[in-house]
């Protein structure tokens, strides 16, 4: 088990601050600040002191990544989620903590449980909604649009910039989910802001569950939660801590903004504390980041004070065509990193979105016998079910050594499905215990191919029919079918073997080829980011009437900067900026707008220090 | 008022197919042997005792109910209690947060099933098909684990269990958490140690002593050889500054020279309750456990029946929830009012319960039942029918008037043997004794005078209007305005004697002169002792008797009273012993008799 003091006391200065801090606080940690460790050993502090049991934290993460990350870092302190520490999504606090022990009290419409709908049947709702309101478009688009719609009606936000049918549709679709007796995903963090809000009895039994709210990327989380935090801390004596960066903000399709972690730390109730050392990238690095973040604020984030190398960035450039940004990566960029020694795997090409650019990537990855893993195309699909099945395939060939994973884990969670679906019994029994095991601890060889695997262990655990028991899980269903099918021989994961489904794809060997979001929270030694272009990023708006593209408005130019800013900051020692004057877009046109401001003012920045 | 359960439901349990039972903050638990209240203390242990065996929650064949048509086969026996008076209490709150099936206050429940898994033909499933499970609130999915148990528990004390063995024992003691839970310097107790060391090694340096040890391990030796190596030496306490503690002793006399052994049993116990209370506070203080229940069978046994009053006046107000089970009068007689549990076996074999927390007396009904039921040691509780009486004229005749009729053994009706009480309410407010039989489920049976007045020339009964307040339904009532009118009054009488209540002409004196003149004149005689108020007795009598103005009955009742009805009425009733009552008195003795028969 790790010692909490010495752990403690390698902190730096303010990371303690934030750890030994009494009140709300709320903690701005910048790429590589070392946050991650800060959370868990103020989580282990807490828990040794303020907190008495049986009282315990609620410690809310992005998503299941994280959340298994949390896992495990808090393990080594002997501190196990349960009861007294609920270590979660903000999605399944608010449905475990809110919705399901406090629905029947609350309305009728809960009076039978809280019944989640699954994604397609959520799906066709909107559609129907949709078709009743007349709006014809992809609804996958609309679904996004009315998330954003969604989250600003529930913070009481101004919702003038929506169209009229956008809001008939989502009244429609509330409604039958309503009738249907379902919440869905939105609808869970929703909810429970309106328990909160609207039942005073409910935020002091929240708060005296959980006197402590821990909060990671706060950023992210988006206004519903920031409004049920505000609400707690408005009606209750409930503590927050937040950290975030309110710089990496990435998500503000769906409603995310800066502004709400900026608001909570201006607070007169909170503190805040800067974490102002990066421990992932060298001086100039990060020299370089602020620049691109704004020219006009600097950030002063300082490098780990024992920090030797600089760090470098290659400007590239790739003048009039796309291709010459693929080409540039073999070209260029490939010689460098093999002459500095850095693992494929420690390489990350990071894109904007689909299209003609990454095609043509990966057309000269394959060409020049790179390999690489190109998430987004073969991504396995997020889910419990998934990330239960990897952990599983992990064990199968390097024992519970496999990312520290117990076999009372894997245990737990297939009781669990087991359990909902009623085709088991209250405790695991021994026959169930050894099922598992065979199955899961038989040794095979990483390298045995996945869609084998998955077919063996479907049928020795029968999860198939299990997940069929139940329409609570017909989701993990509906995800196990679909990744088993995408197995088969031709399909996009028919070459992937039980090794690279362990480790998500993120095998040695191999380059990540990923988007800038999927990058979030993640680090390599180098990054390579092609495309910058004016026009990709930042986006610049077509102008119908002056037929020309017109400067991007503020928000979207700072979205994309923050978004430019987090692929930067994933690398540790070097950063290819591949730019161009010019692309062809996927109409046809050839839209010249000059290289990205971004990379302009980085060079800037870098040649005047 | 303190975190408590407020309310238990037992299905299918040993004696109970199906209990649902309110409980108060305190709560005692009256019943006759056998009828479950062990089996129901044990019930709530499967949901809240952390102490009870994880094997022990795994019931067996003979914990279903009697009653089913075989134990297992897809019968579930469940035990939900709930909780309530924690909000306020964040320990409370945080534990049972997610248990909830009510707001504002808040209610929580926790429900122990021992059912079958799942399986396709339950009705099939044995023994070994068969798991418990404890869940909260009222998703069976919401399974609660031994972490509730911990914070929020109950704690057994078994009838006639071994308090000395208890406190003597350093494990069970409940001294241990108390002395553990000192912060004594540590450097302090070395020094200590080493002056009890230096101490006793003078004490057993000395000759005699040091002989008897040598002679004493010799004879070890020669009896079993030096191989077996029993070593034997003469010592006192431990003296490790670790073990130091765990000799301090509790002696029963202030100049430590008895043991605890040496006391008497109840000295023991009384001893025992007051670590256990002092442990529980410290350890609540000290947020080692949110709220623990104590359960206490028969404290009873080998307590001074004024101890046991004492005591328990202690324990059950006080802001501690605590369960007893007891037959003892001298504990319900200090219990709460709205604290009675009664539990009988009902026709069907199977037990019931009634409590008096739902009872709704207002403030001056409950202090008048608290101070009767101390007073008269709460015989009312005890009894299995009550015949409510307005004094103790009644009192002491109605059990020689029932010695006309006969019992099942052909025998003189013995009211004693067949449990019913003749309580006395002093007056005629039968109303607060009447709620709380009617709540208790015991059967009772009202008699009251008819006490005519007349009212602008109206005559009417005030016997009858009294009565007819008793009726628990409005819709039976006769309208009180109408029993001015003669030709209700019949009608008013029969209504009420079904409904046990028994109205008689006048009053109960006046209607003995009918049958009983003689031996009244008697009665008065030998307790006077003079002729001359005899003949003045006589004449009262022949002046009250057939009249039907009260005005006539004065004389009398003024001559009787001043020698106190009660002890008029103890000494005729050695005189009418097996004699006939008046009709309304007999009626009311078979009508009781009946209802006590099951």
């Amino acid at each position: 088990m790790r010692d909490l003091h010495r752990e403690y006391e390698r902190l730096n200065h303010e990371q303690k601050e934030a750890v030994r801090s009494s009140g709300n606080t709320v903690v701005l940690a910048g790429p590589g600040s070392g946050k991650t460790e800060t959370l868990v050993i103020k989580i282990a502090h807490l828990l040794s002191s303020d907190i008495r049991a049986p009282r315990g934290l609620a410690c809310l993460t992005y998503n299941n990544d994280t959340v298994k990350e949390f896992r495990n870092r808090l393990a080594g302190f002997g501190i196990h989620p349960g009861r007294r520490v609920l270590l979660g999504t903000v999605h399944s606090f608010c449905l475990n903590c809110i919705l399901r022990p406090f629905g029947s009290l609350v309305s009728e419409r809960f009076s039978g449980g809280i019944r989640v709908a699954a994604e397609k049947q959520a799906g066709s709702l909107l559609e129907q909604a949709m078709d009743q309101v007349g709006l014809n478009e992809t609804s996958s688009w609309v679904a996004t649009r009315l998330t954003r719609l969604r989250r600003r009606i529930d913070c009481r936000e101004d919702i003038s910039g929506f169209a009229e049918t956008d809001i008939q549709v989502l009244e429609r679709y509330r409604e039958s989910l309503e009738t249907n007796g379902l919440v869905d995903f939105e609808e869970m963090v929703s909810s429970a802001l309106r328990f909160v809000r609207e039942e005073d009895w409910i935020p002091p039994l929240l708060a005296a569950r959980f006197p402590w709210l821990i909060i990671d990327e706060y950023q992210d989380l988006g206004g519903p939660l920031h409004s049920i935090v505000t609400t707690l801390l408005e009606k209750t004596d409930i503590r927050v801590f937040a950290v975030g960066d309110p710089d990496q903000t990435i998500y503000d399709f769906t409603g995310a903004s800066p502004e709400y972690l900026r608001a909570l730390s201006e607070r007169d109730d909170f503190r805040s504390i800067s974490l102002r050392f990066n421990y992932r990238s060298g001086r100039r690095l990060i020299a370089a980041s602020q620049a691109a973040l704004a020219p006009s604020e600097p950030r002063d984030y300082q490098p780990a004070p024992d920090r030797q190398d600089e760090g470098e960035v290659f400007f590239i450039n790739a003048n009039d065509a796309l291709e010459n940004h693929a080409s540039a990566i073999t070209e260029q960029v490939w010689p460098e990193i093999r002459a500095r020694g850095i693992p494929p795997e420690e390489v990350a090409i990071l894109y904007r979105q689909k299209g003609t650019l990454l095609t043509l990537i990966q057309k000269s990855l394959v060409e020049e016998d790179i390999p690489f893993h190109a998430e987004r195309d073969s991504r396995y699909p997020r889910a419990p079910i998934v990330q239960w099945l990897q952990d599983c395939a992990g064990i199968s060939f390097a024992g519970t050594d496999f990312d520290d994973v117990t076999s009372e884990d894997v245990m737990r969670y297939f009781h669990a499905i087991a359990f909902a679906a009623g085709t088991t019994e209250i405790e695991p029994d021994l026959s169930l215990r050894t099922r598992v095991y065979e199955a899961v601890f038989s040794e095979k060889s990483p390298d045995m191919p996945l869609s084998e695997w998955l077919g063996e262990i479907d049928s020795t655990l029968s999860l198939t029919q299990i997940l069929s028991a139940a329409p609570e899980l017909s989701d993990d269903r509906e995800t196990l079918s679909g990744l088993i099918a995408d197995c088969a021989k031709g399909k996009p994961l028919g070459t992937h073997s039980l090794q690279d489904f362990a480790r998500d794809g993120r095998v040695k060997g191999r380059t990540v080829l990923t988007t800038l979001h999927s990058s979030k929270g993640r680090q390599f030694d180098a990054v390579v980011l092609p495309g910058l272009i004016e026009g990709i990023l930042p986006r610049r708006p077509w102008n119908r009437d002056t037929r020309s593209y017109g400067e991007p408005p503020p928000p979207v130019l700072s979205e994309d900067r923050r978004l430019f800013y987090v692929g930067f900051t994933r690398a540790r020692k070097v950063v290819f900026l591949i730019f161009g004057n010019s692309f062809t877009n996927d109409r046809g046109y050839a839209v010249t707008l000059g290289a990205s401001r971004f990379v302009k003012e980085i060079h800037r920045r870098l040649r005047s220090s | 008022m303190p975190t408590h359960l407020s309310r238990v439901r037992i299905n299918n349990f040993r004696n109970f197919k199906s209990l649902d039972l309110p409980l108060a903050a305190s709560t005692v638990i009256v019943g006759e042997n056998k009828v479950g209240k062990t089996n129901l203390i044990y019930a709530l242990r499967l949901v809240l005792d952390p102490s009870l065996a994880e094997l022990a929650r795994t019931l067996r064949a003979e914990d279903f109910w009697d009653g089913l048509k075989a134990p297992f086969q897809g019968n579930v026996i469940e035990i939900a209690i709930e909780i309530s008076g924690f909000d306020g209490d964040k320990a409370a709150t945080a534990i049972l947060n997610d248990c909830l099936v009510g707001k504002k206050p808040s209610l929580a429940r926790l429900t122990y099933q021992f059912r079958p898994r799942a399986a396709i033909e339950p009705a099939k499933a044995g023994a070994l098909d068969y798991e418990y499970s404890v869940f909260g609130g009222t998703d069976e999915k919401n399974r609660v684990g031994p972490d509730v148990r911990r914070w929020i528990s109950l704690m057994a004390l078994p009838a006639l269990r071994d308090a000395e063995g208890d406190v003597q024992n350093w494990r069970r003691s409940p001294l241990r958490p108390l002395l553990e839970a000192l912060q004594i310097d540590p450097n302090r107790l070395e020094a200590i140690a080493k002056s009890l060391t230096k101490a006793t090694k003078e004490l057993l340096s000395e000759k005699p002593i040091a002989k008897l040890a040598d002679e004493i391990s010799e004879r070890i030796s020669e009896m079993v050889g030096g191989v077996h190596g029993v070593e034997a030496t003469l010592g006192l306490a431990p003296t490790a500054a670790d073990q130091l503690l765990r000799s301090i002793r509790l002696f029963v006399d202030g100049d430590k020279t008895r043991q605890l052994s040496e006391g008497s049993l109840g000295s023991a116990n009384i001893i025992f309750l007051a670590l256990l209370m002092q442990s529980l506070d410290a350890r609540r203080s000290a947020s080692e456990i949110v709220s623990t229940v104590l359960a206490i069978e028969e404290p009873e046994a080998h307590l001074h029946p004024q101890v046991q009053r004492l005591l328990f006046r202690y324990f059950l107000h006080r802001e501690h929830p605590v369960i007893v089970t007891t037959h003892s009068p001298n504990v319900a007689s200090v219990a709460p009012v709205e604290s009675l549990v009664l539990l009988r076996k009902s026709s069907k074999g199977y037990s019931v319960g009634c409590a008096t927390s739902e009872i709704a007396f207002t403030d001056g009904e409950r202090d008048d039942l608290q101070r009767y039921i101390d007073v008269t040691r709460a015989e009312i509780v005890f009894a299995k029918g009550v015949i409510l009486v307005e004094g103790a004229a009644e009192q002491f005749l109605l059990p020689a008037f029932a010695q006309c009729l006969e019992d099942t053994d052909g025998k003189a009706l013995d009211l004693d043997r067949i449990g019913v009480s003749v309580c006395p309410v002093f007056g005629t407010d039968f109303r607060p004794y009447t709620k709380l039989l009617r709540g208790l489920g015991i059967p009772y049976v009202v008699i009251t005078d008819g006490d005519p007045d007349t009212k602008d020339t109206k005559k009417s009964f005030a016997g009858i209007r009294r009565g007819t307040r008793l009726l628990p339904a409005a819709s039976t009532r006769t309208s009180i305005k109408k029993l001015t009118d003669a030709s209700k009054w019949p009608d008013a009488r029969n209504n009420l004697a079904k409904a046990g209540i028994f109205v008689g002409q006048s009053t109960l004196e006046v209607e003995l002169l009918a049958d009983f003149s003689d031996e009244m004149k008697e009665t008065y005689a030998e307790l006077m002792g003079s002729d001359k108020s005899s003949v003045g007795f006589s004449k009262a009598v022949s002046k009250a008797a057939g009249a039907d103005d009260p005005q006539e009955w004065s004389p009398l009742l003024r001559r009787i009273e001043r020698r106190g009805k009660g002890r008029f009425a103890q000494r005729l009733a050695t005189k009418i012993q097996g004699e006939e009552p008046p009709p309304y008195l007999l009626s009311a003795l078979k009508m009781i008799q009946d209802l006590v028969k099951v």
